[in-house]
């Protein structure tokens, strides 16, 4: 709470008034000085007791948002006291690098006893945990003589989460059972996407009959499944530092996103980063697993000491059978290529390349590495700066044989 | 920078503005007496106003308009077909310019100027305030400046000359706070629609416009100079400086008294100009006895007539000297009446005491006399300081005045007074101790002509011809009677221009006036008759001053700087100096001087005892009733206690009738929120559930339009407990009072019910909103219905 004179003009009055009166006395001296030392007093006495009487009421429509989803905040200021407030100013101090407002400035008055609300629409620009506020409040009194300043603090905390694309078309590298062309891939059954129920044959697995058709039909049938190569999702963004921090952002966007896309697919999707702190989320499905991985997301920062090659080495005990690994790097050297291929055999892996240059980075991607590991079925996808992260297909350097669509 | 401003501030502004500019110039011009009537005061302030503006939107082009006039003024009159006017208006500038610099050079600051010239002063400063003043209030949303000006013109008018200048002071300082809150107010919208801030209300104006108000309200009413009074060093080192005392407004304790210490001076040096006496309190005197005629103080006496002031004649006056006693002006045998006046000094008067003609002695104090019987203090009187004046007070009689006169002047004595001659004690006299013997002091005075003109002179004798008064006595007895007859008392009279005969214009051109008029005339007149005369200023108590106190068996009175008063003394040869006051006051009668030649109550000689009649004492009936006052202590009663000599206090009134008219508003519309417990039946239901709706609407609590009674008492009741049941209850009869089919009986307790409700829901609201709050929303303006 912070109290002054904005005018200092009005007490050199009073001082000379008050030594005209003292000294010659009279009628007119003596007004002057009750006159000065009435509105200064007065507006000093306004300001600081209406700051007292200012109460702030903070409420928030959401708690979690995404990148860019607006959010409701709704600021309550009630005046307590028996004077009213000529004027009051308020402005929003959350960084504006952080949160874009509609109205971060905003000004009222408040009449005695009584109570105004003031809405600010925020979207958030970054994604991270914030605290949103504090306001600063400025009034004073109808001359603007004196002005008080408080800072409301808000308890509105607010997570916000990477920039959610939604990804329309990617075909993800599974090893396909079917087609033109044979694979050495493996088929799983997936138990969570039941394709049919058909009657039992010999040498099927018992565990599949389905009891409630089997009894309702009189004869045993079976539930068969959808056939699935990946078991599950592995993104690994490269937060390493160094890169440009548009690239690590889109690498972090691009991360909540493949873990939406395979949410929404029902593949069980993990999350492995080595930024500011190490940050894994083991594969799982479901709601908890999709919270899990974007706070992951939301807290981690750019700012890691492991190269993605160390990384990936460190971390591979950890990656399950038939895991996909979505590897997103703006980064390729030979211990990196080296590290992909020798994980390959075990792992379909998916690479998204963003293009160093586009994003203002000193390093570009050498394409002959690119084409190499391509050949060796690895999925490349080039990403410049502004991709379209919809459609993260168009971006595809090339697609290997075995590959298709799931 | 220059900010877009509403129109409707600008034009706010622009009107405050107006009005500051109009009460300086009022100021300046009634200071100046130039002569300007209100229309064309208020056309000067309207044109400076606009050129404010201008000067604001655009400098330079106002510059260009100030100055382009005086330069064309004398090329277009020297064109040989200018209009005529252009060119008497150049010449009589040309003129007035020129005696104004002569005089600058002879007098220097007195230098006065002529009308056109005045007038131009006027405008010209009329256009520069408004324009620093837009610049400030429009640009910058201040002020002070104007303030600054206004304080520092009527600052140097009332220290100098003018004591009203204070309160034009004050309404240009409540006009310029005015300004300042619309300026800040303006100022503050245009930064804000600047700046992109969102604005949900603008700020409103009545809070600062009334707080302001009050502040300067407050500094008018507020106590004045009583910091230099309690600190005496501090008092000595402003005595140091001359100019202080000068800018005190001859205020200060080193300053004799005179009219201009108690206000009736407005113009200082000079006399005449309308005057508002002020209440506070000057003296504080205690009498044995009573008062049943006027009394009168006097502080200082004048001789001489200038044309435009009275001064004092040294010659008249003497060296002071310390004495014991005061040698008496008087015959011996005037009849007298021997009286003893204790005087509290409430205000610093320089070294002036104060008593009644004829005062003998003084105790408190060291004192001296001069010649003509004034007493002063041989150092500087303080505040509070108590002295005791004992005085042989004139008990005056006409017809021994008469009698003694015509046996000086050797004139025929009249058969009626010679009859008396034989009866009267006057063969005995009795001289009071330590007096002089009267004898040589009976010797006439020296002689002071005035500056009398020709129609004076006339006038002055066609009025003792008619009167056929031959003696000094009766033509001060014709000129008095005449004097009271001829013009009305008036506060508010004008003031002569600079070196006009004052008494000359009273006569001739006003025609009416307070003390200083009438006085003056008649002391000049009086010595144009050729009889010796003298002005006298101080206080006049008259017989029906309110008393203060009658404690101790004395009678108290507070004597305010109102009753500050001129009067005449003139010399009778044969007899001394005589009072007369030609002031038609209608408080003031006409001195008794109807005592007969031969005195019926004769104490020892001739001399009258005070009376010993317990009913003049302090159990008199007639001093009304003893109160609490009465009994305390009479130095402790200040201003406040003057209340029969003080006249109202407007301001206090006029707040306390405010206070009590908003009591009485606020109390009748908490009353036309209750529902009024003799209305029965549907009207009585529907009537009080409109009002518990009102009421608790009033706090947010209100009922939407798309709510039926019945939702919007489940919604309340939710949220305040209490009130679920009776307003399910109400809801229900207020459906069955309102919609219910025609001829349905309503159950008879249902009103009684639907008034409790109210009385529950304002009961709930004040413990949820607390006293002041909940008083606070009922007494305001009810929120818009959704």
């Amino acid at each position: 709470m912070r109290l002054r004179l904005r005018d200092y003009r009005l007490p050199v009055l009073i001082v000379a008034a008050f030594l005209f009166a003292w000294f010659a006395g009279g009628r007119f001296p003596y007004f002057l000085l009750w006159l000065g030392l009435g509105v200064t007093g007065g507006a000093l006495l306004w300001t600081a007791y209406g700051l007292r009487k200012v109460v702030g009421e903070w409420r928030v429509n959401r708690q979690e948002a995404a990148v860019g989803e607006p959010v409701e905040l709704t600021l309550r200021l009630e005046n307590d006291g028996i004077l009213p407030l000529p004027w009051l100013e308020l402005d929003d101090e959350t960084p504006s690098n952080l949160v874009a407002s509609d109205a971060p400035k905003q000004a009222t008055h408040l009449p005695l006893l009584g109570s105004r609300i003031l809405r600010f629409t925020i979207r958030p620009k970054r994604r991270g945990f914030y605290q949103l506020g504090p306001v600063r409040l400025r009034l004073g009194d109808g001359l603007s003589v004196a002005q008080g300043e408080r800072v409301i603090g808000s308890p509105v905390r607010l997570t916000v989460y990477p920039r959610i694309v939604p990804i329309e078309s990617l075909d993800l590298a599974l090893g396909l059972p079917f087609g033109p062309v044979r694979t050495r891939e493996r088929a799983f059954e997936d138990p969570s996407n039941q394709s049919e129920i058909r009657p039992y044959r010999p040498g099927d697995n018992p565990r599949q009959i389905h009891w409630k058709t089997t009894a309702r039909r009189g004869e045993l049938m079976l539930r068969e499944y959808e056939l699935n190569a990946a078991a599950s999702l592995l993104v690994i963004p490269d937060l390493q530092a160094g890169a440009p921090p548009e690239a690590s952002e889109l690498a972090i966007e691009l991360s909540a996103s493949l873990t939406a896309w395979a949410i929404r697919q029902r593949l069980e999707v993990g999350l492995i980063s080595h930024g500011a702190e190490r940050i894994v989320a083991q594969p799982s499905r479901g709601e908890r697993s999709y919270r899990e991985i974007l706070e992951g997301l939301t807290r981690a920062e750019a700012s890691g000491v492991l190269p993605l090659s160390r990384v990936l080495e460190q971390e591979s005990a950890l990656f399950g059978a038939r895991t996909t690994l979505a590897v997103i790097t703006a980064r390729i050297d030979h211990h990196l290529v080296d590290a992909l291929l020798r994980l390959r055999p075990r792992h379909p892996i998916m690479l998204f390349c963003l293009d160093g240059p586009s994003f203002g980075a000193p390093f570009a991607l050498d394409h002959e590495i690119l084409h190499l590991l391509a050949r060796k079925r690895i999925t490349i996808f080039i990403l410049p700066a502004e991709a379209d992260l919809r459609h993260l297909d168009q971006y595809r350097l090339y697609q290997p044989e075995g590959v298709t669509a799931l | 920078v220059r900010r877009q401003l509403p129109l409707s501030a600008q034009l706010m502004q622009l009107g405050a503005l107006l009005l500051a500019t109009f009460v300086l110039l009022a100021g300046i011009a009634t200071f100046w007496r130039v002569e300007l009537s209100t229309p064309k005061l208020l056309l000067i302030a309207s044109v400076a106003t606009g050129f404010g503006w201008l000067a604001w939107r655009q400098g330079w082009l106002a510059l260009l308009l100030l100055l382009l006039p005086p330069g064309l003024v004398p090329l277009l009159a020297k064109i040989p077909r200018a209009p005529v006017w252009l060119v008497t208006y150049h010449q009589t500038l040309q003129r007035e310019v020129a005696a104004f610099i002569m005089e600058v050079r002879n007098l220097g600051p007195e230098a006065g100027f002529g009308l056109t010239l005045g007038q131009l002063f006027v405008v010209l400063i009329g256009l520069c305030f408004a324009a620093a003043a837009a610049r400030e209030a429009l640009g910058r949303g201040r002020a002070f400046l104007t303030l600054l000006i206004g304080s520092a013109i009527f600052g140097s008018q009332w220290a100098f000359y003018w004591e009203p200048a204070a309160g034009y002071g004050a309404a240009f300082a409540a006009v310029a706070l005015l300004l300042w809150v619309l300026a800040g107010s303006g100022q503050r919208a245009a930064v804000w629609a600047e700046s992109g801030r969102k604005v949900h209300y603008q700020s409103p104006l009545t809070a600062p416009v009334a707080s302001v108000l009050l502040i300067a309200l407050g500094a008018r009413i507020l106590p004045i100079d009583f910091l230099p009074a309690t600190w005496d060093a501090f008092a000595s080192l402003s005595d140091t400086l001359p100019i202080l005392q000068q800018m005190r407004g001859n205020k200060g304790d080193q300053t004799e008294f005179g009219l201009l210490s108690t206000g009736f001076s407005p113009n200082g040096s000079t006399l005449g100009g309308p005057v508002k006496p002020n209440d506070d309190p000057a003296l504080e005197i205690r009498l044995a006895e009573r008062l049943n005629e006027t009394l009168y103080l006097r502080g200082a006496v004048y001789e001489q007539f200038t044309g435009s002031a009275w001064r004092q004649a040294p010659e008249a006056h003497g060296s002071f000297a310390p004495s014991d006693s005061v040698p008496s002006y008087l015959h011996p045998d005037a009849f007298r009446r021997e009286q003893e006046i204790k005087v509290t000094q409430l205000q610093p008067f320089g070294r002036s005491l104060f008593s009644p003609l004829e005062a003998y002695q003084l105790s408190g104090l060291e004192w001296e006399v001069d010649g003509t019987q004034m007493l002063h203090a041989t150092k500087t009187v303080k505040r509070n300081a108590e002295y005791t004046v004992t005085v042989k007070q004139p008990d005056w009689s006409a017809e021994q005045i008469r009698f003694f006169e015509r046996q000086a002047l050797g004139l025929p004595i009249p058969s009626e007074l010679l009859a008396d001659v034989h009866l009267s004690p006057i063969a005995s006299p009795v001289t009071p101790p330590g007096v002089s013997p009267v004898g040589s002091s009976l010797e006439n005075p020296t002689f002071f002509p005035g500056a009398i003109t020709r129609p004076i002179q006339a006038l002055t004798q066609e009025i003792l011809d008619q009167a056929k008064a031959e003696t000094p006595y009766e033509k001060a007895i014709a000129l008095e009677t005449w004097l009271r007859q001829a013009f009305p008392y008036d506060l508010n009279a004008p003031a002569p221009r600079p070196g006009q005969n004052f008494v000359e214009f009273f006569l001739f051109q006003a025609q009416r006036g307070y003390c200083t008029y009438f006085a003056s005339a008649m002391t000049l007149m009086l010595q144009g008759a050729g009889v010796q005369a003298r002005l006298v200023e101080g206080f006049a108590l008259p017989g029906s001053t309110t008393l203060t106190s009658g404690r101790d068996r004395t009678a108290a009175y507070v004597v305010t700087n109102a009753m500050a008063h001129a009067w005449v003394e003139a010399w009778i040869p044969g007899y001394g100096w005589v009072t007369f006051d030609p002031t038609p006051r209608d408080d003031i009668p006409v001195t008794d001087r109807s005592r007969p030649l031969f005195a019926p109550a004769v104490g020892t000689g001739g001399t009258t005892t005070p009376s010993t009649d317990p009913t003049e004492s302090g159990d008199d009936p007639r001093l009304g009733p003893r109160n609490q006052e009465d009994e305390g202590d009479l130095g402790s009663l200040g201003g406040t206690g003057t209340a029969g000599a003080q006249g109202p206090n407007w301001s206090l009134i006029t707040l306390l009738l405010g206070l009590i008219a908003l009591v009485v508003l606020s109390l009748l519309r908490l009353q036309l929120q209750v529902p009024r417990p003799s209305r029965a039946g549907r009207s009585g239901v529907t009537e009080a559930w409109s009002k518990a709706e009102d009421l608790l609407h009033r706090f947010g609590w209100g009922r939407r339009s798309s709510q039926t009674p019945q939702e919007w008492a489940a919604q309340v009741g939710e949220r305040v407990r209490d009130l679920q049941e009776p307003l399910q209850v109400a809801a229900a009869d207020y459906t069955l009072a309102r919609w219910g089919p025609p001829g349905t009986e309503l159950d008879p307790g249902a009103p009684a019910r639907t008034t409790a409700l109210w009385q529950l829901a304002s009961q709930a609201m004040r413990e949820r909103y607390g006293s002041l709050r909940y008083l606070w929303r009922r007494l305001g303006r009810a929120p818009k219905r959704k």
